[in-house]
């Protein structure tokens, strides 16, 4: 696998947020409503200042709920007419074909769904993960009917919902041309169980604000090889191509990329590290910046000549001229890249706290620059939470 | 003022690194200002040492690993400590005061596989013999060292100064002789010296608990001592060598601001220096070697990099003076055309410190080690072995400033 060379001043993201309101409460959500909307010169200072400090090229619009923000289309606006790419994560109530095409005329890059069971979204409740393929469907063609701009999701998966992550990534698959990414999260939170303290700059914290915490530890220990793991028994052969450690367990993965190869009928395989790694390489020496993802998603049979350094794709190559010695219209198709990124969070671990090491979504608080999921931190506590121990 | 656009940040982080480290023993001959190590374990046993060096190479990826301590040639085993990294194909470096290199002992290391040593040689040591001496006058016993090694015919040979207010002024006379040096000398770093200031306003704790600062030996009176960064080193060396230009950086890990680790590499040949590298030749250099061999490079196993170097200067416009140079120098002289071509490393580094309230460290350290199974910076080593864990500063506010903290709920 690949360890993508990202660092906290040379990283292709960054992440600015808009308001703190949100119209659905997620669990595992880290943001608390404290703010309300930010003023548009505070965000596009913050942005401006991203930039500077992160050299990106592409910056993430978060919150809470972003598109209620009632300057939305004037952040994705200035973003892309700063020349970087703008990407909007949304739980998509709001996504109304009228803002879609607003959006689009100002740039917007990619948009994020956030779906998933855990939601409690109206007209949604207790639904499985298979159900909502259903709504992830509709956002899927709303976002393709844009044409040009990317389309991922996000889903919080829990213990209750590791078995059914089979079932979002065949459906991700098959809608390979219209969906590039999905983030597969697992739940973390604040382990709260008997004897837990903690402290920030020195002094022990009420932990009882925050609302994204657990008394039982094994439902926030999920790790992003046992999401891995049950997509390879589903999907043998998804080997993960590059990964993000974590900073405090280096062994940790916090960050693991998986990198499908197909067509919307067939899935070939995947992509390995070396091909990741010359993507990378290529784009920095190029352009002096790094990527996240590949700028067009229908990457095309060119893909295929990078078997030549990259085993995975030899594999996927060897499928593919299988598949079109069966059906010589397979060799018409067109191939896409799609991209599922499996996430371990900010957590706290024997103590410490591990985050991914080369963040991608830092931002800029108070003129510094922090990772985002510490961002609720700062603002309750004044600074990162820390375990006390003994 | 450097701008960082125009430096390319290594691309090394915890999980791939270039560089490790292992240190085989705490004691040492001699005692210098600013050291963090202190005497607790003596001498370590091999097979702990080589479980340590396993699992820095598993867990960091790295090309190189530094052998320090202490002074590692006191250690009875250190030529079997080379020999298994070596096996291992890591390229191993010695960090030693030197006082106890001899030329036998260099054909030992030599032939166990040892690719270089860096020495640390400066004025604040009271070195036996050398006591009173300025940076200039050292350049003597550098010089010593140096034709020592080159007469080894294979290990490099590299320099750690430890650089205070007093010795800041001789940087360019050090650089000066480096340059001179070109063929025998393949790097320098030198060293900002660093200390934790103690005051009324910072308590430092260690999970919680608050810690006595003295339990790490002795302080500066003057803090402006430990504050010496690496642009102010920069700009000295700057003033009389204007072609010293960095390429590359690793910032700092909680101001991202502060370059931590800057680095210029000259090319030159044992007569002239040409130029220095730039940016694109060290990206290069990096991404080649990590994709060829899956591992970033620490630093090349023949400084003698030749000619094929300026092959490059298409690609990065830092090169081309150097070129120009070059084949100026083969006009007047062609038999110039047949000499050598030596890349020389100069780092300039701010190490571990308190800035702004918080521990400053390198961003992507290059010198982690293992410390009872877990990697750990170097540089804090002794915080883990004295008090059991990291140092926290804590700013410590009079009661009615803490009380207008609004936003700080703590108990």
């Amino acid at each position: 696998m690949y360890k993508f060379p990202w660092s906290r001043t040379d990283n292709p993201g960054a992440w600015a947020e808009v308001t703190d309101e949100c119209d659905l409460y997620c669990p595992g959500c880290y943001r608390h409503r404290l703010e309300g909307h930010r003023s548009l010169d505070d965000v596009k200072s913050d942005i401006l200042r991203c930039r500077d400090l992160t050299n990106c090229s592409r910056i993430s619009i978060a919150g809470g709920e972003p598109l209620i923000y009632p300057q939305i289309v004037e952040v994705v606006d200035f973003i892309f007419s700063h020349h970087l790419q703008p990407v909007i994560f949304t739980n998509g109530n709001n996504f109304t074909q009228e803002l879609a095409l607003e959006l689009k005329k100002a740039g917007i890059h990619q948009i994020f769904f956030h779906v998933d069971s855990g939601q409690k979204r109206p007209g949604w409740e207790n639904r499985s993960e298979s159900d909502l393929n259903q709504l992830r469907q509709h956002y899927a063609d709303m976002v393709r009917n844009l044409r040009g701009v990317q389309c991922g999701f996000n889903v919080t998966i829990t213990r209750r919902t590791l078995p059914e992550v089979p079932m979002i990534v065949g459906w991700v698959r098959r809608n390979i041309d219209k969906v590039q990414n999905v983030s597969l999260i697992a739940l973390r939170g604040l382990d709260l169980s008997p004897g837990k303290k903690y402290m920030v700059n020195g002094r022990v914290i009420d932990t009882t604000v925050w609302q994204s915490r657990s008394d039982d530890p094994h439902e926030i220990t999920i790790t992003s090889e046992e999401i891995s793991e049950v997509i390879e028994q589903q999907f043998p052969g998804s080997n993960p191509a590059a990964y993000l450690s974590g900073t405090a367990r280096p062994e940790t993965y916090k960050f693991l990329i998986l990198l499908f190869l197909g067509s919307p009928y067939m899935t070939y395989g995947v992509a390995g590290g070396k091909a990741v790694e010359l993507n990378e390489a290529l784009t920095h020496l190029r352009k002096g910046q790094y990527i996240a993802g590949f700028p067009n998603p229908q990457i095309g049979k060119k893909v295929f000549f990078l078997a030549l350094v990259d085993t995975e794709i030899r594999r996927a190559l060897g499928r593919f001229l299988g598949a079109v010695l069966k059906n010589p219209s397979r060799l018409l198709d067109r191939i896409y890249i799609q991209c599922i990124n499996i996430q371990q969070p900010n957590e706290i671990l024997e103590g410490e706290a591990n985050l991914c090491d080369g963040c991608l979504n830092q931002m800029a608080y108070r003129g510094e620059l922090i990772p985002s999921c510490l961002l609720d931190e700062y603002r309750l506590f004044g600074g990162p939470i820390v375990e006390v121990k003994g | 003022m450097i701008d960082r656009k125009n430096l390319y940040r290594f691309p090394w982080s915890k999980s791939d690194n270039a560089g490790g480290w292992v240190e085989v023993t705490d004691e040492c001959t001699l005692s210098c200002p600013g050291c963090y190590r202190h005497k607790i374990e003596g001498h370590r046993p091999l097979e702990s040492v080589k479980q340590d060096i396993l699992e820095c190479r598993r867990v960091t990826n790295c090309d190189g690993m530094a052998i320090a301590g202490g002074e590692p040639l006191i250690y009875p085993h250190i030529i079997d400590v080379v020999r298994f990294m070596a096996n291992l194909k890591i390229k191993p470096t010695i960090l030693s005061n030197g006082e106890n290199l001899t030329p036998d002992l260099v054909q030992e290391l030599k032939r166990a596989g040892l690719a270089k040593i860096h020495l640390h040689i400066d004025s604040s040591q009271r070195r036996p013999g050398w006591e009173e001496k300025n940076e200039a006058e050292l350049n003597e016993l550098r010089q010593h060292y140096a034709d020592l090694l080159w007469a080894s015919g294979r290990i490099q040979c590299g320099y750690h100064v430890t650089v205070f207010r007093r010795s800041l002024p001789y940087l360019p006379e050090i650089m000066a002789w480096c340059l001179k040096n070109m063929h025998k000398v393949q790097h320098i770093s030198f060293i900002a010296f660093r200390t934790l200031p103690v005051s009324d306003d910072i308590e430092y704790q260690v999970e919680g608990r608050k810690i006595d600062l003295r339990g790490l030996g002795d302080f500066l009176p003057d803090p402006s001592e430990a504050r010496i960064c690496t642009e102010e080193m920069l700009d000295r060396i700057r003033e009389r060598h204007r072609d010293f230009v960095p390429a590359a950086y690793l910032n700092g890990s909680s101001d991202i601001q502060t370059y931590k680790y800057l680095i210029t590499v000259y090319v030159g040949s044992r007569e002239r220096v040409y130029g220095v590298l730039g940016p694109r030749t060290i990206e290069l250099a990096q991404v080649f070697h990590h994709f060829f061999t899956g591992r970033y490079l620490s630093f090349l196993r023949r400084p003698a990099a030749g000619r094929k170097l300026f092959a490059l200067a298409p690609l990065d416009r830092s090169l081309r003076p150097a070129v120009r140079a070059y084949l100026r120098a083969c006009l007047r002289r062609p038999r110039r055309l047949f000499q050598k071509i030596y890349t020389q490393s100069i780092h300039l580094h701010q190490p571990n410190e308190l800035l702004q309230g918080r521990i400053n460290l390198c961003d992507s350290c290059l010198n982690m080690m293992i410390h009872r199974g877990r990697l750990i910076n170097s540089c804090r080593l002794d915080e883990y072995r004295v008090f059991g864990g990291t140092i926290q500063p804590v700013q410590v506010k009079p009661q009615s400033a803490q009380a207008e903290g609004s936003d700080n709920r703590a108990l």
